[in-house]
C-alpha cells in the first residue's frame, strides 16, 4: 500500500497552497488522527465483510493540485433524462464546473458552487457548518479524506426558498492513470426551504479509481431535502461516500441511493434526527454482478421525540457479487414516541452471490415502535412458474419479478421523470445491457 | 384434443401416477374425483409442465403435438390453462401488467401484434364483471391480500382473459363459500363453447351441481379406476371413497 503518511509529510505545504483555505484549518488534526489510526483493518467492526480497504493497494496518483480540465465545451456531457430541467453542475475529479447558462438558471435563493468560492461568498455559512458533522466521525477514513481533500461542492438554499427545479451534480472521474480523488461537500438547506438534488457518479472506462467523498448535510426546521444518488461507474471505480446529516424540527429528508455499476462501493450514511416531528427515508437499491461489491452502512440516531425513520434497502445480486448492509438505529433516552422501521431484503440469483446483513437496534427510550427485518433469498420459483403458466417466458417473468422487487424503493423517487428513467435503466440493467457509456442517460460526448 | 396414454409420473423418486389413460375432446367437460393423495393434483401439474414432476413413462398429445416436449410457457400459449389450487401472490406486479404481459406473450406466440391499450382495457372490464371482481383489482398486485374467494375468482378471470382451449380447474371449489362457488361456476359455464374443453378436479360433488360434467373419472392410487357420467359423482358422494378402495 502506498505510504500516504509519508506522502502527506512530503507535500503538506503544496496541498495546503492548492486547497480551499477553509479546509486547511482541519488538516493537521485530521492527519494526526489518520496517522495514529491508520486504515481500518478486517478487525474493525465497521469494516467487517468489506474489501474496500484492499482496493487501496492499487498505486493511485494523488493529485497535489487540481488537474486542469478543459471545460470550455459545455457540450462535454449531455443529460438524457427528458425534461428533468435541472440546474447542472459537474465535479470533474475534485474541480467544480458549472456552465454560465446553468449558473443563470439557478433558482432564486439557491447557491451551487465550489467550496473554494463559497468560502469567499458565504464565509459565515461555511464557517458555521463545515466539519461540524464530519468531525464527530470516529472513522479513520474520514480523517484520511480530510488530510488530502482540497475542494468540493457547496449547495446553499436560503431560508424559506423552495427551489422550483432540482439540482443535478455529475461526478466524473477523469484520468489516464489510476487516481484517488477527494471531495468534501457541504449542503445547507435552511429553515422552511426545500431542495431536490440528483447526484450521478461516472468514471472513465478502463482506469482504476478511488473516490473518497465526505458530504455534510444540514437541514433546518421545516425544511425538505431530497437526495438521489445514481452510481453507474465502471468495474474499476471504487467509491467511499460518507454522508453526515442533521435534521431539525418538522423537517423531511429523503436519501435514496441507486447503484447499478461499480467495483467496490461503500455508502456510509450517518443521520442525526435532532428535531421533533421530523421524518427520514433512508434507502436504496442495487443490482450487481461479476465481482462487484456494494455496501450501505448506516447509522440513524433519534435524538428527539416524535420523529419517524424508514429505512429500506433492496439488493439484487448476480454471479459472484457481494452485498453488505449494516444498519444501526439508535433511539436515545429522550426520543420517546419514535417510529422506526428498518428493512433489508436481498435476492441472490446465483449460489455464489453473497449477502451480509447486520440490522442493529439500540433503544434507550421505553415508548417507541421500532421494527426491523432482513431477508435473503432466491427468486420465487412458484411465482415464476405461475407466470409461465400464463404464457410469459422465463426472461420476461424474471424481469417482472425483479423490477417488482425494487419497486418500493423506486417509489421513493419524487422526481417523476427520474423515476420513469430509473425504471427503464433498471430493466435494461436486468437484461444485462452494460453498454451504459452509450445508453446511460448521462454520457460523455465524442 | 388431449390424449394421455399410460402416463407414469413421480416426484422425488416416488411414483404418483401409475398409468393414466384419458382422452378429452373439444366441447367436453371431464371431472376427476378421488381421495387425498390419489394423484389428482399431480396430473394437473404434469399437464402444465411443473418441473417438480418427472415423467417416467407414457405420452401426452395436445392438439396433435407432443406436449411433453413443450415448455410450460409454450403449453400455455398452445391453449392450456391451469386454475391453481393455491394461486401465487406476486407482490409488486399489478394485475394489469401481469395480464398484459400474458396476453401479449400468447399473441406473440401466435404471430399477432400486441393488444392495443383500448382493447385491453375493454377486455379487462368485460371479464371482470363476469366473475364480479372489483374494478380496483387492476391496480393491485397479483393475488396479494386477496381473500380465498377472490383468489379463485381471479383465476377464472384470468381464464376468461386468456380464452384457453383446455382449462384445468384444480380444486377451484375448495375454500369457497356457496356464493363464490356460484360466481365461479357461472364464469366457467359462460366460457364453455363447442371449441374448448375443461378438466375439473375436485374432492366433492358440490361443484358438479353447478358445472355439469360429461364424464366423471375416479382416480385412485395413480390410476383411473372408474369412469361414468355425472351420476357417478352422486353415487360416490353417497357411498364414499371406501366403495372404491374395496
Amino acid at each position: 500500500m502506498k505510504n500516504y503518511v509519508q506522502l502527506y509529510r512530503q507535500f503538506a505545504e503544496r496541498i495546503k497552497e492548492n486547497s480551499a483555505t477553509v479546509l486547511n484549518k482541519f488538516r493537521d488534526a485530521s492527519f494526526a488522527e489518520f496517522e495514529q489510526k491508520g486504515f481500518p483493518d478486517k478487525k474493525t467492526e465497521a469494516y467487517l465483510n468489506s474489501s474496500l480497504i484492499e482496493t487501496l493497494n492499487t498505486d493511485y496518483d494523488v493529485k497535489i493540485h487540481q488537474l486542469d480540465i478543459d471545460t470550455s465545451q459545455n457540450q462535454l456531457f449531455q443529460c438524457k433524462i427528458p425534461s428533468i430541467n435541472a440546474a447542472l453542475g459537474f465535479m470533474l475529479n475534485d474541480k467544480f464546473y458549472m456552465a454560465d447558462d446553468q449558473r443563470r438558471s439557478l433558482p432564486e435563493g439557491v447557491e451551487f458552487c465550489a467550496l473554494s468560492d463559497a468560502e469567499r461568498l458565504y464565509p459565515e455559512v461555511v464557517g458555521r457548518y463545515l466539519h461540524t458533522l464530519s468531525d464527530k466521525s470516529r472513522d479513520a477514513m474520514t480523517a484520511f479524506n480530510s488530510t488530502f481533500v482540497q475542494n468540493g461542492y457547496f449547495i446553499y438554499v436560503k431560508k424559506n426558498t423552495v427551489a422550483d427545479k432540482p439540482l443535478q451534480l455529475i461526478n466524473m472521474l477523469l484520468s489516464e492513470a489510476p487516481m484517488i480523488a477527494f471531495t468534501h461537500n457541504l449542503i445547507v438547506v435552511e429553515q422552511g426551504a426545500s431542495l431536490q438534488l440528483l447526484v450521478c457518479d461516472h468514471a472513465e472506462e478502463g482506469v482504476d479509481f478511488f473516490a473518497s467523498k465526505v458530504t455534510e448535510v444540514v437541514v433546518g426546521d421545516g425544511a425538505r431535502f431530497e437526495y438521489y444518488s445514481l452510481e453507474n461507474t465502471t468495474r474499476k471505480a471504487n467509491n467511499l461516500m460518507q454522508m453526515f446529516v442533521t435534521q431539525g424540527n418538522n423537517s423531511q429528508v429523503i436519501v435514496n441511493n441507486l447503484l447499478l455499476l461499480n467495483a467496490v462501493s461503500r455508502n456510509q450514511i450517518t443521520a442525526d434526527i435532532d428535531g421533533e416531528n421530523a421524518s427520514l427515508f433512508l434507502g436504496g437499491m442495487l443490482i450487481s454482478d461479476g465481482t462487484q461489491e456494494a455496501e450501505n452502512n448506516t447509522i440513524i440516531r433519534h435524538n428527539q421525540p416524535n420523529s419517524t425513520s424508514n429505512e429500506l434497502f433492496k439488493y439484487i445480486l448476480d454471479e459472484r457479487s457481494h452485498g453488505i448492509f449494516s444498519g444501526i438505529i439508535v433511539v436515545e433516552k429522550d426520543a420517546q414516541k419514535t417510529l422506526s422501521r428498518q428493512t433489508n431484503k436481498s435476492i441472490c440469483l446465483t449460489p455464489e452471490a453473497v449477502v451480509n446483513s447486520r440490522p442493529q437496534l439500540e433503544i434507550y427510550a421505553d415508548d417507541v415502535k421500532c421494527g426491523h427485518g432482513a431477508t435473503t433469498g432466491q427468486l420465487d420459483n412458484e411465482a415464476l412458474f405461475y407466470m409461465k403458466q400464463r404464457g410469459i417466458d422465463q426472461d420476461t417473468a424474471r424481469m417482472m419479478l425483479l423490477s417488482a422487487f425494487v419497486q418500493d424503493v423506486i417509489d421513493e423517487i419524487h422526481i417523476d421523470v427520474l423515476r420513469d428513467k430509473m425504471k427503464d435503466m433498471i430493466d435494461r440493467r436486468l437484461r444485462n445491457d452494460h453498454s451504459h457509456c452509450e445508453d446511460c442517460f448521462v454520457h460523455r460526448m465524442e | 384434443m388431449l390424449k394421455i396414454k399410460n402416463l407414469h409420473a413421480s416426484v422425488n423418486g416416488k411414483e404418483i401416477l401409475k398409468g393414466i389413460n384419458l382422452e378429452v375432446n373439444k366441447g367436453e367437460i371431464h371431472a376427476i374425483m378421488g381421495p387425498n393423495g390419489s394423484g389428482k393434483s399431480t396430473l394437473s401439474s404434469v399437464l402444465v409442465g411443473n418441473p417438480a414432476f418427472e415423467i417416467t413413462e407414457g405420452s401426452i398429445e395436445f392438439m396433435g403435438k407432443n406436449l411433453l416436449e413443450l415448455s410450460p410457457e409454450d403449453r400455455a400459449c398452445e391453449g392450456i390453462f391451469l386454475s391453481f389450487q393455491y394461486p401465487v401472490e406476486i407482490p409488486g406486479v399489478s394485475m394489469t401488467n401481469f395480464m398484459r404481459a400474458a396476453i401479449n406473450a400468447q399473441r406473440k406466440y401466435k404471430g399477432l401484434d400486441p393488444i392495443s391499450p383500448a382493447d385491453f382495457l375493454k377486455l379487462m372490464r368485460e371479464k371482470q364483471s363476469l366473475v364480479e371482481l372489483d374494478n380496483k383489482l387492476a391496480g393491485r398486485s397479483v393475488n396479494e391480500g386477496f381473500s380465498g374467494g377472490e383468489k379463485k375468482r381471479n383465476e377464472i378471470f384470468q381464464m376468461a382473459m386468456l380464452d384457453p382451449k383446455l382449462a384445468i380447474l384444480d380444486e377451484t371449489d375448495s375454500g369457497l363459500d356457496i356464493d363464490a362457488l356460484r360466481v365461479v361456476a357461472h364464469g366457467v359455464n359462460s366460457l364453455k363453447s363447442p371449441e374448448n374443453a375443461s378438466i375439473i378436479i375436485t374432492h366433492y360433488q358440490r361443484l358438479l351441481q353447478y358445472i355439469i360434467p360429461d364424464y366423471v373419472h375416479i382416480l385412485y392410487k395413480g390410476q383411473i379406476v372408474k369412469t361414468g357420467d355425472k351420476s357417478l359423482a352422486l353415487e360416490l358422494e353417497q357411498k364414499g371413497y371406501d366403495w372404491i378402495k374395496n
